[in-house]
């Protein structure tokens, strides 16, 4: 506490790099409003409907208390692979009765609302298309205006059992997928491609890793006077840079890095993030300015970011 | 209160990058004009501990979990504490010879406190990566510990690997889980 009180009551110290400290002040205010607006979205988004956790990993939600027929899930599941392989990756919500949506039981009955609401909950990765199917018929999102005009040709679920909204949503399915102008191939298996997206994504970090690892061993040197183990820290003088006789070796007894290691790992990272976003599909990522505010907080731009701040660290001081 | 999945997804891997910013800017060298390497020893290091332990904090009023509540209060604390000590430092009104060891033991128990909470509650979700992401940072604090002590070591520390192993675990585990 002391050392904490202690830095608030002492604003600079001679030989300060002022306009340094005070990007890094902004930076650091910066943070702090990104932090309270991931925090807020995060709160305002919150909710207790099951089918929102379920459709992250899952292509479709199936009801809890009147499980569907199983030879039903098999066509339902394949249908949905097969989309996904055809570049329709449309996600599916059998909503039987109330308890099916949660917290949120008032959208029992009105399948486009709750299409509305379930849609900001699982867009996070893309928009994608999204069905929902009730008793009262059908919500749609993630659709061009000609493809989710079919709906209004399909015919309500014959009943209410969830079997009935499970071959209402096969019918459905294939009706979107045809009219967005993707045709449905089921007979292919579908297993080894449904993990593809979560072996690439792996593969990707490994990569990065050893990128990282790469770049590391490409710029270190063996040093006896590395300046972070040795001396003692000067208040205020340069910027807190140790001072030692060992680091006069390092400077004077061997030749100095042509590259800055911090260009050479921002560098692997921004480029690690780059291709990482082209091999998920650019078509994820979309390109007006809403959607690029959207896309901040994925994880490939997210390196790409942590890229641009080293690159910018590194430059010579 | 009930976070969708997605929310805590993408919290682990915006504190991934975080982390990745923190420990890269921190442990990388620069080369100075001079030739000499030198740490950064950036004021963003600390606040953004201290902003990441502020965040940790506030899972505890989201969490339903009681374990889950503890771990993340005391990952808080660490996170908070150890920022504090680091921005005196640098701002050069507080120094003693103990402070080299502030960023190795917030690794090692921070590692610690993961392999508790698996301890805790081994069939939770993600336990198994859990317990990797713990032996990553008890790993790379131990590494850093025998860099501060030996005073002697490479230009570039070693925990660089594990913590970069860590922060990138961080981003990547979630996004596939969720894909």
């Amino acid at each position: 506490m002391r050392a904490l009180l202690a830095t608030t009551g002492r604003p600079g110290g001679p030989g300060r790099q002022a306009p340094d400290r005070r990007l890094e002040a902004w930076l650091a205010a910066a943070v702090v409003a990104l932090s309270v607006l991931t925090l807020c979205a995060a709160l305002a988004r919150a909710d207790g409907d099951p089918a929102s956790d379920v459709l992250l990993r899952a292509s479709v939600f199936y009801p809890y208390s009147d499980p569907v027929s199983p030879s039903l899930q098999k066509t339902l599941d394949a249908e949905t692979e097969a989309a996904d392989r055809a570049h329709f990756p449309i996600k599916v919500a059998l909503i039987q009765s109330s308890a099916d949506l949660g917290a949120v039981p008032s959208m029992f009955g009105r399948p486009q609302t709750y299409a509305d609401f379930l849609e900001q909950e699982i867009d996070f990765q893309a928009r994608q298309p999204l069905l929902v199917v009730m008793p009262e018929g059908y919500g749609v999102q993630g659709l061009s205006a000609p493809a989710a005009a079919v709906l209004a040709s399909l015919v309500r679920p014959n009943g209410s059992q969830t079997d009935d909204l499970a071959r209402a949503a096969i019918a459905a399915v294939g009706a979107l997928a045809a009219r967005s102008g993707h045709r449905i191939d089921t007979s292919t298996n579908a297993s080894a491609v449904a993990n593809s997206h979560q072996s690439v994504t792996l593969e990707l970090v490994a990569l990065a890793i050893v990128a990282i690892a790469a770049a590391a061993a490409l710029t270190a040197r063996r040093t006896t006077g590395w300046p972070g183990s040795g001396g003692r820290v000067h208040a205020g003088a340069g910027a807190m840079r140790r001072s030692s006789n060992a680091a006069a070796t390092v400077a004077h007894g061997e030749q100095a890095t042509a590259i800055q290691p911090l260009f050479v790992v921002a560098l692997v990272l921004t480029v690690a993030g780059v291709v990482w976003a082209a091999v998920r599909g650019l078509t994820f990522y979309g390109v007006g300015p809403v959607e690029v505010g959207y896309d901040l907080d994925q994880p490939p731009l997210l390196l790409v970011i942590v890229g641009a701040w080293l690159w910018y660290r590194s430059r010579r001081r | 209160m009930i976070l969708p999945q997605i929310q805590i997804a993408r919290g682990h891997w915006l504190l991934g990058a975080l982390f990745l910013a923190i420990i890269l800017e921190e442990y990388v060298p620069l080369i100075g004009r001079d030739g000499r390497p030198t740490r950064s020893r950036s004021l963003v290091v600390p606040w953004a501990m201290m902003i990441g332990g502020v965040g940790v904090w506030v899972t505890v009023v989201v969490a339903d979990v009681v374990h889950d509540m503890l771990v993340h209060f005391l990952w808080g604390d660490i996170l908070f504490a150890a920022g504090a000590l680091e921005l005196a430092r640098r701002r050069g009104v507080y120094e003693r010879p103990w402070l080299d060891g502030v960023l190795p033991f917030t690794f090692a128990s921070c590692g610690v406190l993961f392999i508790v909470h698996v301890l805790i509650d081994p069939a939770g979700q993600g336990a198994q990566w859990h317990l990797a992401l713990g032996i990553l940072l008890i790993v790379a604090g131990v590494l850093d510990f025998i860099r501060v002590a030996r005073r002697q070591t490479f230009l570039i520390p070693l925990a660089v690997l594990p913590l970069a192993a860590f922060a990138l675990t961080l981003i990547a585990i979630p996004v596939a889980a969720a894909s």
